[in-house]
């Protein structure tokens, strides 16, 4: 019976059908009332109160005004998107958009109404309307941005259009000039510009401005960003390289694309206009061509900064008349997963003719389909047009304009494919069927001595031609237009070697398709195993395996190592599942996480436990909240709320450093159990000490002057005396940024330039003119802090946001939990937090440290007397050999020693150092001749930064007051070495009983006492 | 009757272009002395607005049945206990207003008190199933009296169904 009951439904099935056809598509438009209304997936913050609008194809939710509970600032964006699927109702969808919302030159809106202005009721489009006034995006740029659109006497507003039937959402924008006089656009000309500036800008008063206007597109880290011709998916790349040839103003640097999309697993993102006469890249035509082409739907990325795309469409008119109303349209397009599903849309909105690209493709051994596969679409100049995926089947289809084309097909475990022509004629099908040379096969076993099956990372390395060596690797290896996997390389000149592919392993196996060759297999678990290498052959179609045995390299008995900035699909700018996150956590052998994702509490515990992985990793709930330019703070353990959609509630727009570490501590266990820790604090932007103008001498903030005060934070909560020093935790130690770790040093010899008089000296601490230091290190802030007697404790962390090429574990922390609790389930959270409050942690790029003083360890108070008898024993595994020990006393350099290579792993010294006062003293181990390599590989191409952009911007005129030392600046790429450094051991001289600090006290001021909400004032000011 | 519907009809219509959910918010401020509760709550848009509205417009008491009703839905779902028996409230004020202002939307605003004396005492406020979205939160204006709370620290509302739970020292 149970076979055969579906066959009852069988004489319904006309009904239904008849059902579906006669019920006609609809959009509509809602208030979320219930969860069931939400869509859920990797990147969702919709929540109850916000808006749906959908119809029969897709679905978005905008988020409900007031502060944005997304990436930027406030709410009225498109939060959330994604197509109907069926059983996706409830949040069971798969949205993976971070947040659209518009831009109006260098501000977005502050809405304050957000309406439903037609629910579909009627048949037509559905439509949620935002109306608001303009607000700084970045506060940094507020002056500048003022100066061109003077957004005080505009009224801003969008309306979010869905029609019946469309995978596109359609998006009016509109400015209004509310002011009884014309309204100029720039606003100020360049002489009152710099009047506004208040300070010299030379050649200012020569240019001409313009105000681009258009969106910000932040997609979530699972999408891989396209646009057509010159870029393909190297779009971050392609738009610096635009950045070279930049005309300057009135045109806006950056890149000129036909359309903006995204591919990622199950959903794509597209963006685009139609022809307009205010099309922005039109009106500048002749500044971008003919190094490159303008359409008059052309759209202008001038950046991907942190996952924020850029993308200027329009040209608002000179000046708009009183009461006058400007309004542009741009589409927001949702397809199935590859360019091609949002490509096809684009072509009917622009009624483009069509016929059909479509074909198969499968394995030459077998016939087996080739799925996940990209066909890459090129023009006859080679330049990449689109991209369709194969599905499960092989089978791939899309719509072209007619025309000549090649394809190419990429796969990561093959060759990528050469050029194949082929044509399409308007309503016709061009069909292919492809049979593609098959991958090899490997197997691998990993275990530790004991014979278990250990989490652990393989990676297999090739060598590319002699002939190739010093050339950009994108360039020979890889073709980053066509999708390929970068594989990343040695950076060395001496060495030829590449990643050809890399896993975690969860329990040890691995059973993977690899492309064809010749290679080294490597196997590895972290800092405390030696490397496993072996040469393996893997020829097409080949099945090999081999079984390896990883040896420990050396003993941390009492000590447990930790990550303690951690990234998942949970922020934004990430791909990440949990579950291959606390994967590669365990795999780079790390024993203690903390799950830190950006504005989102998240907790590894089930993925441990469903992976298996509790004999190996333990983790607590944390959070790195992220502030837009205030910096980024931890906080773990936390509390999770379950109930709500980011884990807890917090805020961090316009709030002070106080208020953020309070909510943090809020969030958590009170200040005794849960650690607030300020992150990467000298990275630009992103980091509060630079943003709040630290001085690196003093440890005290200090007002900025000429064009680095105009190109600053400036709201009340960026006031000096908002700095906050109450935090427990100093990140020293992040990612590859080997930059951040010390000041910056003149480099000997001094490289030809102009420099300003008098000339850096080699080797010195750069200044700037006001000798202050011009590139301050994150280890030189933490001494300032300790010899004025504020004492953090310093960690080093990976804040990986992915796995290869950005792993976890690296650099990591050795924190003691206490003789003989160095093992799973042996050992707690508070055991971990015990240890780092206590300062018993080493924060290391390999090498492990074991400093004592008078036989006491890291953390204590150790009365000394006049000397201090230093013992220090450096250990490492065999990739990480270490030349230098350096002991520092009270911050400064008290003896370094060199060490032998033969003893570059294994090194043990005692020291006698006189003290002519309390004392604290740190030890740092480095092997700067040592390349972490295939371990570990190096930081080879830059991301965008601030610099960069501000060189485009300023082409005609001259920013260079921006930049401390010319053309002087730490270099931002290159091999990670080993490096370790300690937490301080605390010399009582004086035998007073206490570390009395070398120098004064910071500045503590009383906690500024907050308004704190009354409601019963409330309840007056309601009136009837 | 038919005027009445057709009048119904008019004010349904234009507001079913807008729907938006009801949504109630509880706030207990300690006090020294006292113990202080806002409920606000706004009524989600529909039948039941519409003639609530009506009659707002149209009868003879203007608008103290809305407010009457309205308060009371507001008061619906909570439940409050000092030391296990129900909390005896010394004032009770209610306002209803337009919020935002003009917008037609009605809100009212219900602000309780009640007395606390010196010693140590418990309240319990339970939220019972609520139809619209509750957000409820406390605040510490005590002067370091609450010794203990749950589910969530001073200023940091929980959602819908729950139990605050405060301790006065």
């Amino acid at each position: 019976m149970r076979r055969l009951w579906p066959l009852l439904l069988v004489p319904l099935l006309p009904l239904l059908a008849a059902c579906d056809a006669d019920v006609p598509a609809r959009a509509t438009a809602q208030r979320i009332e219930t969860r069931a209304q939400l869509i859920g997936g990797p990147k969702a913050l919709g929540q109850i109160g916000d808006y749906l609008l959908e119809n029969d194809r897709i679905r978005v939710i905008v988020h409900g005004p007031g502060i944005s509970r997304a990436n930027t600032l406030y709410g009225g964006t498109i939060i959330d998107a994604d197509l109907q699927r069926p059983g996706a109702s409830g949040g069971r969808g798969n949205d993976q958009l971070g947040e659209l919302l518009p831009s109006f030159n260098l501000e977005i809106m502050n809405p304050v109404t957000v309406r439903i202005t037609s629910d579909g009721a009627d048949g037509g489009p559905a439509v949620i309307t935002v109306e608001g006034k303009a607000a700084d995006l970045l506060q940094m740029v507020a002056t500048l941005s003022k100066g061109l659109l003077f957004s005080p006497e505009l009224q801003l507003k969008e309306e979010l259009r869905l029609r019946p039937g469309a995978n596109y959402v359609e998006i009016v924008t509109s400015i209004t000039n509310t002011a009884q006089a014309e309204h100029p656009l720039p606003f100020l000309d360049p002489p009152e510009l710099q009047d506004l500036f208040g300070t010299e800008i030379p050649d200012i008063e020569n240019i001409e401005f313009s105000v681009p206007v258009g969106h910000l597109l932040i997609f979530g880290g699972e999408n891989q960003a396209f646009t057509p011709g010159i870029a393909g998916f190297n779009v971050k790349y392609a738009i610096e390289d635009t950045y070279a040839t930049a005309s300057g103003f009135p045109a806006f640097p950056g890149m000129v694309a036909e359309y903006l999309a995204t591919r990622s697993r199950g959903i794509s993102y597209g963006f685009m206009t139609l022809a307009s006469p205010n099309n922005y890249p039109t009106a500048y035509r002749h500044l971008y061509e003919p190094r490159q082409e303008v359409t008059e739907h052309s759209l202008l990325l001038p950046y991907v900064y942190s996952a924020i795309t850029g993308v200027y469409t329009t040209n608002p008119p000179p000046q708009l008349a009183p009461g006058e109303t400007f309004a542009w349209t741009s589409y927001f397009i949702i397809g199935r997963g590859d360019v091609a599903s949002v490509v096809d849309v684009m072509h009917e909105l622009r009624e483009t003719p069509t016929g059909i690209f479509a074909g198969r493709l499968v394995d030459a051994r077998d016939q087996a389909p080739v799925a996940g596969a990209m066909i890459m679409v090129l023009d006859p100049a080679g330049r990449v047009v689109n991209q369709l995926d194969s599905d499960d089947n092989g089978a791939f289809l899309g719509h072209l304009a007619p025309g000549s084309y090649l394809y190419r097909i990429v796969t990561h475990v093959r060759d990528t494919t050469p050029s194949t022509s082929f044509k399409i004629e308007a309503g016709r099908t061009t069909s292919i069927l492809a049979e593609l040379d098959p991958p090899a096969r490997i197997a691998v076993q990993v275990v530790d001595e004991l014979g278990r099956e250990v989490p652990s990372k393989v990676s297999l390395i090739g060598r590319y031609q002699a002939q190739d060596q010093g050339k950009d690797p994108r360039t020979f290896l890889y073709d980053l237009r066509l999708g390929e996997r970068p594989r990343s390389t040695t950076m060395d000149p001496d060495r030829n070697e590449f990643i050809e592919a890399s896993w975690y392993l969860h329990d040890g196996t691995l059973n993977a398709e690899v492309r064809p060759g010749s290679y080294d297999l490597a196997v590895m678990r972290g800092v405390e195993y030696d490397l496993h290498e072996e040469p393996v052959m893997l020829a097409p179609g080949a099945f090999v395996s081999r079984r390896v045995v990883l040896r420990r390299a050396f003993e941390t008995p009492g000590y447990v190592t930790a990550d303690l900035h951690l990234h998942s699909a949970n922020s934004m700018d990430s791909s990440v599942t949990l579950g291959e996150r606390v994967t590669s956590i365990a795999a780079e052998g790390i024993e203690f996480a903390a799950s830190t994702d950006h504005n989102f509490i998240t907790d590894y515990q089930q993925p441990i436990a469903e992976l298996g992985l509790s004999p190996w990793l333990t983790a607590t709930v944390g959070i790195e909240l992220t502030s837009l330019e205030m910096g980024h703070f931890n906080a773990y353990p936390l509390r999770l709320d379950p109930g709500s959609v980011r884990g807890g509630t917090f805020n961090w727009v316009g709030e002070t450093p106080d208020s953020m570490f309070r909510q943090l501590r809020a969030l958590g266990f009170g200040r005794d159990r849960t650690l607030v820790q300020v992150n990467h604090p000298r990275d630009g932007v992103q980091g509060y000490f630079s943003q709040f103008n630290l001085a690196a001498d003093s440890g005290e903030v200090e007002a900025r002057s000429g064009l680095r005060a105009i190109f600053a934070p400036y709201k009340p909560e960026f006031a000096p005396e908002n700095f906050s020093y109450d935090f427990d935790v100093l990140e020293i130690l992040n990612a590859k940024r080997m930059d951040l770790i010390h000041h910056y040093r003149v480099p000997d010899p001094l490289p030809p330039g102009e420099y300003p008089e008098p000339p850096p000296v080699p080797g010195e601490i750069l200044r700037d003119a006001a000798g202050k230091v011009a590139f301050p290190g994150q280890v030189e802030d933490w001494f300032t802090f300790l010899s004025r007697g504020a004492v953090y404790t310093a960690v080093g962390n990976s804040d990986s946001h992915e796995t290869f090429g950005d792993e976890p574990g690296w650099p990591r922390n050795f924190v003691w939990v206490g003789e003989g609790k160095d093992q799973a389930g042996a050992y707690t959270p508070d055991d971990v937090v015990a240890g780092i409050k206590a300062g018993r942690v080493v924060a290391s790029y390999g090498p492990m440290i074991d400093l004592t003083v008078e036989g006491q360890p890291l953390g204590s108070l150790v009365s000394t007397g006049g000397s201090a008898e230093v013992a220090v024993r450096v250990t490492s595994a065999s990739f990480a050999p270490v030349d230098t020990l350096i002991l520092y006393v009270n911050g400064e350099v008290a003896r370094e020693i060199p060490i032998p290579s033969a003893r570059a792993h294994d090194f043990s010294t005692e020291v006698t150092l006189p003290l002519d006062r309390d004392a604290f003293i740190v030890a740092e181990a480095t092997g700067r001749s040592g390349n972490l390599f295939p371990i570990l590989p190096p930081q080879e191409f830059e991301p965008l930064n601030v610099d960069k952009v501000i060189n485009a911007l300023s082409a005609g005129f001259d920013l260079t007051g921006l930049s401390p030392a010319g053309d002087l600046k730490p270099e931002r790429i290159g091999i990670v070495y080993p490096l370790a450094i300690t937490n301080p051991i605390f010399c009582d001289r004086d035998g007073n009983g206490r570390f009395d600090a070398p120098r004064p006290s910071l500045p503590r001021r009383p906690s500024a006492k907050r308004a704190e909400p009354d409601v019963r004032a409330t309840f007056e000011g309601l009136v009837e | 009757m038919k005027t009445a519907v057709a009048i119904l009809m008019l004010l349904a219509g234009p507001a079913g272009a807008h729907t938006f959910p009801g949504e109630r918010q509880v706030v207990v401020q300690a006090e020294a002395s006292t113990l202080a509760v806002l409920i606000t709550f706004r009524p989600p848009s529909g039948l039941f607005s519409d003639v609530l509205e009506l009659d707002a417009r149209f009868s003879l008491g203007g608008t103290r049945l809305v407010k009457t009703v309205l308060a009371a839905r507001a008061l619906a779902v909570l439940a409050m206990r000092l030391d296990g028996t129900p909390l005896v409230t010394s004032d009770a004020q209610v306002k209803l207003v337009e919020d935002p202002p003009d917008s037609g939307r009605r809100l009212v605003a219900v602000l309780l008190t009640a007395e606390v004396p010196p010693g140590a005492h418990k309240l319990e406020l339970d939220v019972a199933s609520p139809v619209e979205p509750t957000a409820t939160l406390w605040l510490d204006r005590s002067g370091g009296r609450i010794a203990d709370y749950g589910p969530r620290p001073a200023g940091v509302p929980f959602q819908d169904r729950g139990r605050l739970v405060l301790e006065w020292r």
